[in-house]
């Protein structure tokens, strides 16, 4: 098969075990079913995983995935993929950033690695691919490591690290690129280090061509032009999270206290954004190919509150997010978590939905001082860091902490599962408050992650305006368009998700701003990239032919409609927010919702899982 | 070393966001064959080992046209003199549309 432009054209699959290395062609097949990126990941998935395979064992393979824009000069096509079987969900686990397009240019779309090397060992995939000894930064943590891999090989490469939570198989460990852009969800790190994976190199001198160059560069021109407008002077002060924090405290979003409580308003006192940028010099920074610009890096001002200070940040939210849930308030603390679980090498969401149920679990004396070795767990920044590091050592109350929220809870017993706020295991976000296509993704999601297409309450034109962007027919659109919350939440849903995977699978950044754009202008600029014929309704198709093969990969894991619960507290317990009382979620409503969530995507509206005939037409060899 | 080196564009490195932008529109347009391979790039951006700023460069194979500095949206280069013309000359052998 000749290569198609875009594309590199080869998958490289490495045995750590055996330290065999080999290349596969990428098939024109996978090309046109699945795109790409996070889509073809799935695939390689769901074929290359056994059911049975353990997620720390080295049956399981950790999978990366760059899709056929990244590499070029389209804006914001610097995302890739992470896939493995998830040591916290047990599940498919997925995670995203934007630092490893580099890959292409050594010559390869995506990378298998299964197997487990007989010592510390790191990766370097360039023009040729070694696997190196990597006994002299095993137990180092994640910017000490790159420094290391620089040092060997040179700062062209891309380098992605694990730190002590991947080694020691924190179930929610993260790996982290160039120093601070995070693949955070579903435990990728943990899958690397069950496989003696301390990092990953990668750079090359092979080029990517595109079909049409002419027309490619006509619309990147476009896209580059428009850009500048999508972004208000709020996010150009602020740059990406920070922008969001007015909007996502004034939402309720922000759980306090393990999501007993919602922090109100009197937050924004606290998190004062003009306090901070006046304690800082804020520079910014981008991921690959990306003219916006969303990420930070801070230092702090001499003799100021944030003095020392010296910190590459991806989302500036997150860490607020994660940190409030753990009763933890103030700038100094919230960064310097963004520092540790950066450095660690610790998924935020998850290990702070740890940290608050341990506090809680003391709190109700489910464990005790007994199980703590004298620890007293208070909603403090002692016990929350503390907690942070001896779960990334697993230490003392650590070690069972660093199962992840399901797993821990159950070895905990005696209750202790309630108090585990997760989907599917992974850590989650307040769903009490309000029940948006944005949440609600978050149960139907495969992987448990909640769905990148901020998608909240966009009703009337401005839903149909959105419709027609992501080019849905009238039909359609007619089918989403009423409901209580001004738009069919369920039905939506499926829409956002899928809008969301379209620019996963093409290598794609999720950012508000990339998602403004029609789907029809990435349909031509795919298109202009790779010389095949595309529009949005294709795209659209390959998007959800990726996401149920997430479904079929969890279907032969055993996943049931049960498995896209909510957590049991949000069912039981009311949550307050700014004087008002919201009633815990109902279930049978949350059974209707996502009854016709799987109507939508034509699934099996009872079990909630794929058809017969769409299983067999997906999983065909 | 070239005189190039201290042409037309100035380098802001405070500016600089590290996103490369500059480096794939080089490899692109300065190649007969339009492929986009940061080896081939006559600009380098390598981060600090601090992060703190990132370490921009012209090999001497650059003759300073211009082209990285139209697609650097951050304002880390800049013309000093105008190199419309050479841009022009340059879109016109290659492929841009303005
Ligand atoms: S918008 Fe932000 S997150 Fe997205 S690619 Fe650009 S820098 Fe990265
Ligand atoms: S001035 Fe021209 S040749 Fe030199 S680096 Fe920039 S684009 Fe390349
Ligand atoms: S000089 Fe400009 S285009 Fe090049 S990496 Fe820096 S910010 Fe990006």
């Amino acid at each position: 098969m000749n290569k198609i432009n875009g594309y590199a054209g080869m998958i490289l699959k490495i045995d750590l075990t055996t330290e065999s290395i080999s290349k596969i062609p990428l098939t024109e097949e996978l090309i046109t079913k699945f795109l790409g990126g996070a889509g073809i990941n799935a695939r390689l998935a769901y074929d290359y995983i056994e059911p049975d395979a353990k997620p720390l064992s080295p049956q399981n393979a950790l999978i990366l995935g760059a899709g056929p824009l990244v590499g070029t000069l389209t804006p914001g096509a610097g995302k890739t993929n992470i896939t493995a079987k998830s040591p916290s969900s047990r599940f498919i686990g997925s995670s995203g950033s934007g630092h490893m397009g580099m890959l292409k240019f050594a010559g390869y779309d995506h990378v298998m690695i299964t197997g487990k090397a007989d010592r510390p060992v790191y990766l370097k995939i360039g023009d040729e691919v070694e696997i190196k000894d990597a006994r002299h930064i095993w137990g180092k943590d994640t910017w000490e490591t790159t420094d290391a891999v620089w040092h060997d090989l040179g700062r062209q490469y891309a380098v992605l690290g694990i730190g002590p939570a991947g080694e020691n198989l924190v179930r929610d460990a993260s790996i982290i690129a160039n120093k601070y852009s995070a693949f955070a969800r579903t435990g990728m790190g943990a899958v690397m280090g069950s496989k003696n994976l301390k990092a990953i190199a990668v750079f090359g001198s092979k080029g990517i061509s595109v079909a049409d160059p002419k027309k490619f560069i006509k619309i990147v021109n476009k896209l580059c032009r428009e850009i500048p407008k999508l972004q208000d002077d709020n996010f150009r002060k602020y740059g990406k999270g920070l922008a969001h924090l007015e909007g996502v405290i004034k939402t309720g979003g922000l759980a306090y206290k393990n999501f007993r409580n919602t922090a109100g308003p009197e937050l924004l006192k606290v998190f004062d954004i003009d306090k901070l940028l006046g304690a800082i010099e804020r520079s910014r920074r981008s991921c690959f190919s990306c003219p916006v610009g969303c990420k930070h890096y801070m230092l702090g001002k001499e003799g100021g509150e944030l003095a020392g200070l010296a910190l590459p940040i991806s989302c500036g939210l997150n860490p607020i997010i994660t940190a409030i849930n753990c009763g933890i308030t103030g700038w100094p603390e919230v960064l310097k978590f963004a520092e540790m679980s950066n450095r660690l090498g610790m998924d935020q969401i998850s290990i702070s939905g740890i940290v608050a149920m341990a506090i809680e679990l003391y709190e109700k004396e489910i464990i005790t001082k007994a199980d703590t070795d004298g620890l007293k767990l208070e909603w403090n920044s002692e016990t929350f860091f503390r907690l942070v590091h001896d779960i990334a050592y697993r230490k003392g109350i650590g070690n069972i902490l660093a199962n992840g929220l399901k797993e821990a809870s159950q070895q905990i017993g005696k209750g202790a599962e309630y108090y585990a706020i997760h989907f599917k295991g992974i850590g989650g976000i307040e769903s009490r408050i309000f029940l948006s296509a944005f949440l609600l993704g978050a149960l139907t999601n495969a992987t448990g992650h909640f769905s990148n297409i901020m998608f909240f309450r966009t009703t009337g034109d401005e839903l149909v305006r959105y419709c027609k962007k992501i080019g849905m027919t009238e039909k359609e659109i007619e089918s989403v368009s009423s409901g209580p919350d001004g738009y069919n939440v369920p039905r939506m849903t499926k829409w956002a998700d899928d809008h969301s995977f379209v620019l996963e699978c093409l290598g794609i950044c999720m950012h508000y701003i990339y998602q403004e754009f029609d789907i029809s202008l990435w349909a031509d600029l795919y298109s202009a990239a790779t010389g095949i014929d595309m529009d949005a309704q294709g795209l659209f198709q390959a998007a959800a032919r990726g996401r149920d093969m997430r479904k079929a990969f969890n279907m032969r894991e055993g996943a049931t409609r049960k498995d896209d619960g909510v957590p049991k507290r949000f069912l039981s317990e009311p949550v307050q927010f700014g004087g008002k009382m919201y009633p815990p979620i109902n279930s049978s409503n949350l059974d209707a919702l996502l009854t016709e969530y799987y109507e939508e995507r034509g699934w099996d509206s009872n079990k909630g899982t794929l058809s017969t005939e769409r299983l067999e037409e997906l999983t065909l060899p | 070393m070239s005189k190039k080196k201290n042409g037309r564009i100035t380098i802001a490195p405070d500016l600089c966001t590290g996103c490369l932008r500059c480096a794939l529109a080089c490899s692109f347009f300065t190649s007969p064959e339009k492929t986009f391979n940061l080896s081939n790039s006559r600009i380098t951006v390598l981060p600090g080992y601090d992060l703190r700023q990132f370490e921009i460069a012209f090999k001497d194979a650059c003759d300073q046209c211009g082209i990285c500095v139209q697609y650097c949206e951050f304002g880390a280069l800049n013309r000093k003199k105008n190199t419309d013309k050479i841009i022009e000359e340059k879109h016109e052998t290659g492929v841009a549309d303005e």
